[in-house]
């Protein structure tokens, strides 16, 4: 389980909320936990090959998690899963 | 003196504009574009007598009549492969604010190519992100490897941008600026106010350069941290 922050173009998906609890003890399982709360936001973060899109990245903690184990890398109730895209607007 | 060049005069490039010019950088903004009625709620630099004008001279314009000693260019043209190098002649920091996700992935590159320090900023709805890059540090394509297609980035006109996160943003992005020339530091990170509804909190996340990034900053600091 971690919170996830959720970044303002995928709020649409989470009826504004800008941050969700989701059961998973890892990044995979987290983001299908999403997925099934949220459905249609996986696609948004996740290209169909289950990668990371490439225009987005995912911060454990404020940790890269490619340089962690990726989408293996392990979450508990304790962490904070940050979901940050390349923003257009300016 | 400092001098930036700042890509895009709409609502970043504003209060980027207005916070170097005051801190006595000298300036280059850049922009192809008029200004139109539907940008005033955000780009408040601009007022309606400047409709139809071009953003980056009424810009300039508007420095110069707070600042008459500013040094400030005003270039009517776009970023691109042709123009980047002439646009960035000179300049000791690059920043971007453009509503252009190609745009943003172009000064990043070309930053990283010609070893300029650049902040590549963006903002929509009630938050945005300030990117920071310097060379030896992480740059743009280490975070983002890939521009977003334009349907998966949603654009101000699109989604919309509350004024006042414009100059959060843009102020985030000129404080950056200022960072990296002048005290070196700030690069290789990533600046994040998610909401500003719920409270300004910026969250400045480091980041290392990705292995294989064409910048070759992982490569570099892989050799220095062998040695």
């Amino acid at each position: 389980m971690a919170k996830v922050r959720i970044p303002t173009p995928l709020r649409k998906f989470t009826d504004g909320k800008e941050e969700v609890i989701a059961a998973g003890a890892s990044v995979r399982a987290v983001i299908d936990e999403l997925e099934r709360m949220h459905p249609g936001i996986k696609t948004k973060i996740c290209d169909d090959s289950g990668a990371v899109r490439k225009f987005i990245n995912l911060f454990a903690n404020e940790e890269d998690v490619r340089f962690l184990q990726a989408m293996d890398t392990p979450l508990t109730e304790k962490d904070e899963l940050s979901i940050v895209p390349a923003i257009a607007g300016g | 003196m400092t001098t930036a060049a700042i890509i895009g005069a709409g609502g970043l490039g504003g209060p980027i504009a207005l916070a170097l010019a005051a801190a006595g950088w000298r300036l280059r903004v850049v922009d192809p574009d008029r200004v139109e009625l539907s940008n005033l709620q955000r780009q408040i630099q601009f007022a309606t007598a400047d409709i139809g004008q071009p953003k980056a001279a009424a810009l300039a314009a508007l420095v110069r009549a707070r600042h008459p000693g500013a040094a400030i260019e005003a270039l009517d043209a776009r970023f691109e492969a042709s123009t980047a190098d002439a646009i960035t002649a000179g300049v000791d920091v690059v920043l971007d604010g453009t509503d252009d996700p190609e745009t943003k992935f172009a000064v990043g590159d070309h930053a990283a190519a010609r070893g300029l320090p650049c902040v590549i900023a963006g903002v929509l709805r009630y938050g945005g992100t300030v990117f920071a890059g310097a060379p030896g540090a992480a740059c743009y394509r280490c975070l983002f490897e890939d521009p977003p297609g334009a349907d998966q980035a949603p654009s101000c006109a699109d989604a919309g941008v509350l004024g006042a996160a414009c100059a959060v943003i843009g102020g985030l992005a000129a404080r950056a600026a200022l960072g990296l020339a002048l005290e070196q530091r700030g690069a290789g990170t990533i600046t994040v106010v998610e909401d500003l509804r719920r409270g300004c909190r910026p969250r400045t996340i480091p980041f290392d350069p990705r292995p294989g990034c064409a910048c070759g900053a992982a490569r570099i600091q892989r050799t220095a941290s062998t040695r």
